[in-house]
């Protein structure tokens, strides 16, 4: 039994970082589109930063997922085990989403 | 603490249904105990599935003929709106809701849910709203504008009548029911388990119920809001989604499907979660991929609020962001894949055994995998252009919402109704009416397929013949009266059982959960002393258990002071933490609910000093609840049985109502936000800006920045001062600072150009009002803490109440101060839409 080990409820977010910098991700690029077409930024500028938010958080969610590989060492006991397996399995699925979903960043045409 | 003489099992049952039974006759309205509450919330909900039923008929009958003289268009837009709005709103979420509320306690080791009270209310709420809903359709004034409400056609040029608001303020109304079932199911799974039940021996039932709590605290409030605003538009003018006055009809589409897409997965996790309990059982294995699921259902939770925008792939939207919600809506559908290769991977290990619950899980698959495949197909923007607002898309949601809900709700049925009637099945017409239903279905709805890639548009009353749909629309309707018949049979295969079913031993199905482990008919209090888990929870020798935990072999297997107390654990380790003290029975809630309806009922009939009278009284019943729950303080340590002593659950940090607020409070905030966003959108994309008045509101609204600022501080401060009992002041001060904020707010806007003239002015608007609003429910807060310590309910160093308010207070303050940062940055903001607009 695992009695001495306390888990706080904060290690839950292991669950959602990761899809939270995805929806981040979302949030930003969904807003910088349509702040650029509203505006009328100059295309190429519009498109650098679409590409940098895209890289940048596929950059976060990386680090995120080596993060809790390293974690899941010290995680010896249930439920911390279970807790750590899920958050690497949602992060590394966080990171996925955000490459299929967001690459359109890097061709799709943006104010049409 | 003393040693407790040990009661014999049917001393402790007696003890135990005398404080927890929820009486007889006229006392039934004061019941607040889950498994009545469940109930009853799952027949209503079936009793609307009835009536929405009854609507469909009405379609079809409409339909099956071309130029159909049986309903005028007037009619059938009534009765096409009220047959979605009540399968979604009346029959949907309020079932799965009635079903975690009857499951959960009893397959977490738990007497009760969370907020007995807050229960009864939800199911009032639900009930009169649905009741408010359904006269509306018998005085021929139902909302007759699509169950999603588009935006100018149910703004007030074109929807004069009440129709519209009926529909905003009653579906409110019910959405008050559901975020509270969602929060109380939330904070229930997280805290009130059996001890040992740490998250990774929970139930995968539970798991699923979590999600779906959690997707409906957020994904409810932006309808609400849009609710709000439309009516606010209706009502008083203030042009949100007037495009002539700065407003947006899009604004209501985004909305409405911030919270309609995820809707959707709020309404299939659950039958999901059914199935993942039901499946095992029958195949005699444990689920394969526990884990798995866990993480493709929270994925699954975030997906779907990413996908929105496919419902609006015809507005004209970049293409840039029509591929991010195309490729978000393909994703989707792989965590939704994974659980169906777990459940088939579980059934192909196992050796699966027959019964009619199978026969429905069996519906299901097929019925769903097709639903899925036309969901992947429309997501892609090409083909959804063509098939958009088509027979197509009514097929397609009706595959993906019967396969996904009906389905596994029906073998739900067939699988929990012997647990709630201790009865066996009859099983005569079982078969014979999946039958009906599953060829019913297939033909009523398959062919909607073809009469939509033929052009057939969706929501008109008639057509005319030239265009070969016919014979189709005819077939479509015979099987639409082949599925009513099979519904009819299971109707009554569930009178049958009620009525001659036999009694049976224990857990007919050899199922391994907790909830077989206690009596069938569930008793009140659902277990004579809670169990202690050793291993997952859906792997437990139900049997044994069960005779030990009758036995008063488990914890809290006696009654004390004649109260209702169950054991809160850690949230993640399910170490047992704290004895939580129910409130008992009370009528305080259906005393709230009524008066809640009477606000409801006023502001329809735009009585709104009427309206404001009634919300004082709502806020007083809530006074008067809270007064009515307050515990003692000082209480000590408690008995729990097993030779655990714990705290009651007032002197631990971090407690189910403490948890409950911060819920509460993330709902909030998700309004809130979207509340910034719908001001923002606005400003940027609706036509008609820049507007020719600017609302800035300089010094006064300044002054309001510090009051909020203040209010942060000094709920903090009442925290600290109450450990020595020194609270009054700060809260004195602190209700000062609310007074000023509200009148500071008040003179302001009365300095400002009129909220009914420009969206600027609406929004600015709305954002000073919700913070008003907040801090005239803060004072409210400082009001009941005021009575309660003078009452000497809370005394030096009771800490719970105080930092439940204080969790508000802070709120109040962060939103405040960004509320107004937000209208004195919109002058600015404004400004840099002159060179583009
Ligand atoms: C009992 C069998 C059912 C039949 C025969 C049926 C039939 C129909 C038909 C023919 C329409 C299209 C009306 C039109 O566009 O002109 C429709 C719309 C709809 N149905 Fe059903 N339905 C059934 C069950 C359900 C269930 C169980 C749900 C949800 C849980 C549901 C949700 C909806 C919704 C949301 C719409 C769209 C309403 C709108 O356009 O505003 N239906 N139904
Ligand atoms: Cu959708």
């Amino acid at each position: 039994m695992n009695k001495t080990t306390a888990i706080p409820p904060s290690r839950l977010l292991l669950l959602v970082v990761g899809f939270i910098v995805w929806s981040v991700a979302f949030i930003a690029l969904y807003a910088l589109n349509a702040i650029g077409c509203g505006f009328g930024w100059d295309a190429g500028f519009q498109r650098a930063l679409l590409i940098g938010l895209f890289a940048l958080h596929t950059v976060v969610l990386g680090g995120f997922a080596v993060g809790i590989v390293r974690h899941l060492r010290g995680a010896g006991f249930e439920p911390a085990r279970t807790l750590a397996w899920a958050g690497l399995g949602l992060t590394v699925a966080a990171l996925a989403s955000t490459v299929l979903v967001f690459a359109p960043s890097l061709f799709a045409s943006m104010c049409v | 603490m003393s040693e407790r003489e040990k009661l014999s099992p049917i001393a402790l049952h007696k003890a135990l249904e005398r404080v927890w039974g929820s009486g007889e006759g006229f006392e039934r309205l004061s019941a607040v105990n889950h498994t009545v509450v469940g109930k009853r919330f799952m027949m209503t909900a079936l009793a609307f599935f009835a009536i929405g039923g009854v609507l469909a008929m009405l379609i079809r009958a409409q339909l099956a003929t071309p130029d159909s003289a049986f309903m005028g268009p007037e009619l059938y837009s009534q009765v096409f709106t009220m047959h979605g709005t009540v399968m979604m709103f009346l029959f949907a979420i309020p079932m799965l809701e009635g079903l975690g509320m009857y499951l959960l306690p009893k397959m977490l080791g738990a007497r009760d849910l969370a907020f007995p009270r807050l229960s009864a209310y939800g199911y009032w709420c639900y009930l009169f709203g649905g009741a408010i809903i359904i006269s509306a359709m018998l005085f021929g004034v139902a909302p007759d504008t699509g169950w999603f409400m588009y935006t100018p056609l149910s703004s007030n040029v074109y929807t004069p009548g009440i129709n519209a608001d009926v529909w905003l303020l009653g579906i409110t109304f019910v959405e008050i029911s559901a975020i509270t079932a969602a929060i109380e199911i939330t904070v229930s799974i997280l805290k009130l388990r059996a001890p040992g039940m740490s998250l990774d021996r929970m139930p995968l039932f539970a798991w699923y119920m979590l999600v779906t709590a959690m997707m409906m605290v957020v994904g409810f409030p932006p309808l609400i809001l849009g609710s709000v605003l439309l009516e606010m538009e209706r009502a008083f003018g203030l042009p949100f989604f007037d495009p002539t006055r700065g407003g947006d009809p899009l604004l209501w589409q985004h909305l409405f499907w911030l919270f309609g897409h995820p809707e959707v997965y709020i309404i299939f996790l659950p039958a999901a979660g059914a199935l993942s309990t039901i499946i095992p059982v029958f195949a005699q294995r444990p689920i394969v991929g526990y884990r798995a699921i866990i993480v493709a259902i929270v994925a699954l939770a975030f997906l779907s609020f990413g996908l929105w925008v496919h419902h609006m792939f015809t507005v004209g939207i970049p293409h840039l962001a029509l591929a991010f919600f195309s490729a978000a809506s393909a994703v989707v559908a792989i965590p939704t894949a994974v659980q169906i290769f777990a459940w088939l991977a579980t059934l192909a290990h196992g050796r699966p055994r027959f019964d009619v619950p199978m026969l429905y899980i069996f519906g299901f698959f097929i019925i769903f995998v097709i639903g899925g495949l036309t969901g992947v197909m429309i997501a892609m923007v090409p083909f959804n252009w063509q098939a958009h607002d088509s027979h197509f898309i009514v097929a397609h949601l009706h595959y993906v919402l019967v396969g996904g809900f009906v389905f596994p709700m029906l073998a739900g049925i067939y699988y929990w109704m012997p647990h709630v009637t201790g009865r066996e099945s009859v099983h005569r017409i079982s078969v014979p009416a999946f039958w009906l239903i599953f060829v019913g279905f297939n033909l009523t709805f398959f062919l909607m397929h073809i009469t939509g890639l033929m052009g057939m548009p969706r929501r008109v009353h008639t057509y005319p013949s030239a265009f070969g749909w016919d014979w189709l629309n005819l077939l479509s309707s015979v099987g639409g009266f082949i599925l009513t018949m099979g519904f009819a049979l299971v109707l009554a295969d569930m009178i049958l059982q009620f009525r001659f079913g036999r009694y049976f031993r224990r857990n007919p199905w050899r199922a391994r959960t907790l909830e077989w482990a206690i009596p069938t008919r569930p008793t009140s209090y659902a277990f004579a002393s809670l169990p202690h888990i050793e291993e997952r929870a859906d792997g437990l020798d139900v049997e044994t258990l069960g005779r030990d935990l009758a036995g008063g072999k488990g914890y809290l297997a006696f009654v004390r002071h004649e109260r209702m107390e169950t054991l809160g654990v850690d949230m993640t380790t399910g170490r047992i933490e704290h004895v939580a003290l129910l409130p008992r029975q009370s009528y305080i809630p259906l005393i709230a609910a009524v008066l809640t309806g009477l606000a409801v009922l006023s502001m329809l009939f735009k009585a709104y000093w009427l309206a404001l009278g009634c919300t004082v009284l709502v806020a007083a019943s809530f006074v008067w609840w809270s007064q009515d729950n307050a515990i003692e303080p000082d209480i000590g340590p408690l008995d729990a049985g097993r030779g655990e002593t714990v705290p009651p659950h007032t002197e631990v940090d971090g407690p189910a109502p403490w948890w409950a607020t911060v819920f509460a409070l993330l709902a909030d905030g998700t309004l809130f936000a979207s509340l910034v966003f719908g001001t923002l959108y606005v400003w940027l994309v609706a036509p008609n800006w820049p507007p020719s008045e600017i609302a800035g509101g300089g010094a006064l609204l300044f002054l309001a920045l510090i009051g909020y600022a203040a209010a942060g501080a000094l709920g903090w401060w009442i925290v600290r001062a109450n450990r020595t009992g020194r609270a009054l002041v700060p809260m004195a001060a602190l209700s000062a600072v609310y007074i000023v904020t509200i009148g500071l707010a008040v003179v302001a806007l009365t300095g400002m150009p009129a909220p009914s003239g420009h969206a600027h002015a609406a929004t600015v608007f709305t954002l000073l009002g919700y913070g008003a609003l907040h801090s005239a429910i803060g004072l409210v807060f400082l009001l009941n803490a005021a009575i309660k310590m003078w009452r000497g309910m809370i005394v030096a160093g009771a800490q719970l109440e105080v930092r439940i308010g204080s969790l508000w207070h802070g709120y109040t303050a962060v939103t405040g101060v960004a509320g107004i940062m937000l209208v004195m940055a919109m002058p600015a903001l404004i400004g840099m839409l002159e060179g583009v607009r």
